[in-house]
């Protein structure tokens, strides 16, 4: 007689044989719930490190409505639009890499909280945002157009926050530049792209555990206090850290990093129900690929590794994700280009005009 | 003496080979829909004291496209060049060879200015009618001109980058003039915007009633001026670029440094007048002859 043990009735994907050794490195599928389902309707919102705009162009390309409270203004080319992050998340925040970043987001939004350092002047009188340094190559031109787009920046966010149904969060780093005098977790050390190190004025923090899942809940609990029917996708990005600023080799300081945030991960879902979690990180990092959805580099994540996140994303946590999987292009001309080609056409016989009648003497 | 030309030009009367630094000025006059005023400016200039010769490319693109079904960009250019080197050859009445290659000796040797008023109506494209999410920005130099409080802040940065890849076409075009010429080129700035709503308004609609609500809106006088100032800098920046010598136009054609002087007004609301072309063709005499 068989014995039976806690592991007699489980599922096929409870087993690594069943699930890993035994299925095609594509086939695997470590999702197995996904609850709340997300539809074409649903206003999605995205913010996270650099993997969160892989999902971010995937939602738009496949005709979720990505919600972008912040698009680019009509005057700029597409290729400038893109260069000048806009509509790459939902508001042109960057890469919210740490849950200390997302929470002074949401503070910073509704005026609860202004940092002391909130602005560095670049060696060419530029001015830069030392919340999103690399919004823009060159910075802002003068501190009153700083002011004006930061202004309009934080109003979009408010927009997003309140207008989303679904957010879609990535969490990316637990290594955190901070200011010694309030706090203010900066994206990225001061003096990469802008701004001036100075260890007086600025500390690492490595957040732990305890602290990634105290500000997610602080600010999940922020969140539905503006909006009630938020609802969270939680993902941890697979993508390693590009640089260390701990004594430890960077394969550990990136092994410590992404295991916080994916222990964290786990509790937040545990603490907050709106909240689910979505392995993207598995997919991409489970030795059953092999390295394979990884670039050359091993840190880039490849395309065929996005596919397949992105395949189960919809296959799972879409409503109608299968029904219409057809990537569609986002490059579709906006009624925008029609009317300034329609100018164009306008202007070309004004000038003609011109032409003709010097021609004619 | 002055001769208009377009695309097929009649044969220019010989002129002698040999230099002599009291004979008249020699100008090409290259361009599109601008060129029309300038050209106007050089026929006005005192019979003996320049011969000119002009090529309209705003015509000679329209035919070279129904002559050449499917051309591209390069073959436009390249032909335009072709163009160019005829015209020069016509301007002192030469009818030998000339390959592209000598084109530099010969300019410096007969004293050939190069005029370009190479299109410069990009500003206007996107500085007529208020897009339904207006915009403004602030220019870098001149932060203090007044902003628009109804319409989103651009930053100037990403004006200066959309605006200068709006460019690249007409660059590309000045950038094989400038090659092929290797000096004395100057390029001759288009005219400020107008900044008489009223007039813009009554002068555009017959284009764009047509095309738009009877009740389209026009953009502000300020969000024209600072998207012609901007434009202007992106040409200047460019023209330093190619070692060429770009000329603002006169300050009496001018209204506060800033929009067209009314006595400058074409019948359109896009283009100046013979009297801006005189003006701005005495600037060039004047920086020649320096």
């Amino acid at each position: 007689m068989k014995a039976i043990t806690p592991y007699t009735d489980q599922p096929s994907h409870a087993f690594w044989r069943k699930a890993i050794s035994d299925v095609p490195a594509t086939r695997v599928d470590p999702v197995v719930h996904f609850d709340q389902k997300i539809r074409r309707t649903d206003k999605i919102v995205t913010a996270g490190s650099c993997f969160a705009q892989h999902m971010a162009r995937r939602l738009q390309a496949r005709q979720f409505c990505h919600l972008v409270t912040e698009p680019a203004p009509c005057a700029l080319t597409p290729r400038v639009a893109k260069a000048y992050n806009y509509g790459v998340f939902s508001a042109r925040y960057g890469n919210v890499y740490t849950s200390r970043q997302l929470l002074q987001l949401f503070d910073r939004a509704y005026g609860e909280f202004q940092p002391a350092e909130d602005v560095w002047v670049g060696e060419a009188g530029e001015f830069i945002d030392p919340f999103r340094p690399a919004i823009q190559s060159g910075g802002f031109a003068t501190r009153a157009e700083y002011d004006a787009d930061r202004k309009k920046h934080l109003a979009a966010v408010r927009r997003a926050f309140e207008e989303l149904d679904v957010f879609v969060f990535t969490l990316g780093l637990t290594e955190c530049w901070t200011s010694r005098l309030d706090g203010a977790a900066f994206p990225l050390c001061p003096g990469v792209a802008g701004g001036r190190f100075d260890s007086g004025q600025h500390h690492l923090v490595n957040l732990t555990v305890a602290d990634v899942v105290q500000d997610m809940c602080a600010f999940f609990d922020r969140l539905s206090r503006v909006n009630a029917r938020m609802r969270v996708v939680l993902t941890v990005s697979p993508v390693p850290l590009v640089a260390t600023a701990t004594n430890r080799h960077v394969l550990v300081a990136n092994t410590y990093s992404k295991s916080v945030l994916r222990v964290a991960a786990d509790e937040i879902v545990a603490r907050v129900p709106a909240v689910q979690y979505f392995p993207s990180f598995e997919i991409i990092t489970g030795s059953f690929n092999c390295g394979g959805y990884y670039e050359n580099d091993r840190r880039e994540v490849a395309s065929s590794g996005v596919d397949h996140v992105m395949r189960l994303f919809f296959e799972h946590a879409a409503v109608d994700g299968r029904a219409t999987s057809e990537p569609v292009s986002p490059d579709t001309p906006s009624a925008q280009t029609a009317v300034q080609r329609r100018l164009e056409e306008a202007l070309d016989i004004v000038c003609d005009e011109v032409a003709i009648e010097r021609a004619a003497g | 003496m002055s001769q208009s030309l377009c695309v097929d030009p009649p044969t220019a009367a010989p002129q002698p080979l040999s230099i002599n630094h009291k004979s008249p000025r020699r100008f090409l006059l290259v361009g599109h829909s601008h060129s029309s005023a300038i050209e106007a400016g050089l026929r006005a200039v005192s019979p003996g004291a320049l011969i000119y010769r002009h090529i309209h490319l705003s015509i000679t693109d329209k035919y070279l496209k129904l002559r050449n079904a499917g051309i591209s960009a390069d073959e436009l250019n390249d032909k335009t060049l072709s163009i160019i080197v005829r015209e020069l050859k016509a301007l002192v009445g030469y009818d030998g060879p000339l390959p592209k290659h000598d084109v530099p000796a010969f300019i410096a040797e007969h004293q050939i200015n190069l005029l370009l008023s190479v299109r410069g109506v990009v500003h206007i494209l996107s500085g007529l009618v208020q897009p339904e999410r207006p915009y403004d920005f602030m220019l870098k130099d001149e932060p203090q001109l007044p902003l628009d409080p109804e319409a989103e802040l651009v930053p100037f940065g990403a004006m200066w980058d959309s605006y200068r890849d709006r460019l690249n076409g007409t660059f590309e075009v000045m950038n094989r003039i400038a090659k092929l010429a290797q000096g004395n080129v100057f390029v001759l700035a288009f005219p400020p915007p107008v900044e008489d709503d009223t007039f813009m308004r009554t002068r555009l609609g017959r284009f764009f009633a047509e095309r738009y609500a009877a009740d389209f809106k026009i953009v502000s006088a300020s969000l024209r001026y600072k998207l012609w100032r901007l434009c202007i800098e992106l040409y200047k920046q460019h023209c330093k670029e190619l070692g060429a010598t770009f000329l603002m136009p006169p300050e009496e054609t001018m209204v506060d440094s800033k929009y067209l002087h009314p006595k400058a007004y074409h019948t359109d609301a896009v283009h100046a007048n013979e009297w801006f072309g005189e003006r701005m063709v005495d600037k060039v005499m004047k920086t020649v002859a320096a």
